[in-house]
């Protein structure tokens, strides 16, 4: 029986692999086509679904490098998305969600973000970022810049969103719940931010 | 005692030894270097006198060489058939990185004759006004949310005109909120819906811009008219009546319903 289980996930792994190669393979062959019946913009659309694929397993490999847990809590696989848009904002998006009702963890990845020109420009004037009544600050993760933002400023323990932008991608980690400070900037190193960079450059 | 001082002597010796290297090395390098000066000069027929840079005379003060003899970047767009095949072969590797380059190059090259095909069509004069041929550009990013932008102004003392065409643009987004909410056009003085050549669109007027035209053309497509020291409306939108709007979203492959 047992057997049979790892059999059917060989299966599937390879079906879907073969799939997203498949899709890949038929996408660039039909822009080629395009491209040389001067067909110009069925070609850009061919490679627009193309650069889709691309996309996805980027994210498949950045999902495989998330931690399984983060401070304490495991991921929630059924929760995990990638989506490769070919077109409007964002290219790459990936999705991951950690823990239960009471305390969450979510990351979204958004490469080809149009946000990220804002971050950037916060982040180049920290003097203006921290703010005195403590809801926001930059710090550094993993040694990127990144802007730490506390959900209801009136609590010490709260919820805390965590922005860091690099390449074209902004690497967001929300902590929803009663989380510390410190509690979020271990968590967050413990994150592989630098690989995260390289798999999106 | 006497190893010592033998060491000492040994060290000194040594020390001479590679000074005179480093000085003999420099004499032949000063030579060498006259030697090639020569050659070339016997070859070029240049004279004994050292070339200058030439300054402008602006920085005729810091003495530091003005940039004017560079031949700039190469504008050929990227192949699109040799950043396709690259692209296939990234992907089969697993480089996913390189196969996402390759394949936003290989849109730009698409998007590169895409709009220099538009730039063609667009007129030469409008409204008696000649085109300035320099100011011609065409920008393509691969990226999505900036997109392909296609320029072109024409200008004489008194008036001018631009027109800029984007594809896949953030530049939608703004003339179709418009249209899409009546309300901000009726409620604004200086903005109003239009239709021009059968195409709904935004006019727009401030006394130091004078008119701007917006006609969405299509799902992902825009064209954005301006128009200067244009005598009122009517004349403002005859003048947006000189460019193919028809056409131009034909050659961009949209759709309008």
């Amino acid at each position: 029986m047992k057997k049979i289980y790892i059999l059917a996930l060989i299966v599937t792994v390879f079906g879907l692999t073969a799939s997203a190669q498949n899709d890949f393979t038929a996408s660039t062959a039909t822009a080629m086509n395009e491209y040389k019946a001067g067909n110009l913009e069925e070609a850009r659309f061919a490679l627009q679904q193309s650069l889709a694929e691309v996309d996805k397993e980027i994210g498949k490999e950045i999902l495989e490098i998330l931690p399984k847990s983060i401070a304490g809590f495991s991921f929630v696989e059924a929760n995990d998305n990638v989506s490769g848009n070919s077109s409007s904002f964002g290219g790459l998006f990936v999705h991951r969600d950690y823990g239960d009702t009471t305390k969450s963890v979510a990351i979204d990845l958004m490469d080809n973000s149009p946000m990220l020109a804002g971050i950037n420009s916060l982040l180049a004037m920290p003097m203006i970022m921290n703010s005195s009544d403590g809801s926001q600050k930059v710090v550094k993760v993993s040694g990127y810049k990144a802007l730490l933002q506390r959900k209801d400023a009136t609590q010490a323990v709260g919820g805390y969103t965590l922005q860091i932008p690099f390449n074209q991608s902004l690497f967001t980690v929300d902590f929803d719940g009663a989380f510390t400070e410190s509690e979020v900037t271990s968590a967050a190193n413990a994150m592989p931010i630098s690989e995260v960079a390289k798999l999106t450059y | 005692m006497l190893k010592l001082q033998l060491k000492g002597a040994v060290a000194l010796a040594l020390l001479c030894f590679l000074n005179y290297q480093t000085e003999a090395q420099a004499i032949l390098n000063k030579v060498k270097s006259a030697a090639k000066n020569k050659a070339a000069n016997a070859i070029f027929g240049d004279n004994d006198a050292p070339s200058t840079p030439s300054v402008s005379e602006g920085d005729e003060r810091s003495g530091r060489p003005m940039n004017n003899t560079s031949g700039g970047l190469i504008t050929t767009p990227p192949d699109v058939g040799k950043s396709i095949a690259t692209a296939e072969s990234s992907f089969s590797a697993k480089k996913y990185g390189e196969a996402r380059y390759a394949l936003q190059q290989a849109i730009v090259g698409i998007e590169m004759e895409m709009g220099n095909k538009v730039m063609e069509s667009l007129p030469e004069k409008v409204a008696g006004i000649a085109f300035v041929k320099e100011s011609d550009k065409v920008t393509s990013t691969g990226m999505a949310f900036v997109g392909l932008t296609i320029f072109r102004e024409y200008y004489n003392n008194d008036k001018a005109i631009d027109i800029t065409v984007a594809n896949n643009s953030s530049l939608l987004m703004s003339a179709n909120m418009y249209l899409a909410n009546p309300a901000y056009t009726s409620g604004q003085e200086n903005i109003k819906s239009v239709t021009v050549q059968g195409f709904k669109g935004v006019l727009e007027f401030s006394e130091y811009d004078g008119y701007k035209l917006s006609v969405p053309l299509g799902q992902t497509s825009i064209a954005i008219m301006k128009m200067v020291n244009f005598a009122d409306e009517s004349a403002a939108l005859k003048v947006s009546d000189a460019f193919d709007l028809a056409g131009i979203q034909k050659q961009l492959g949209d759709k309008i319903n």
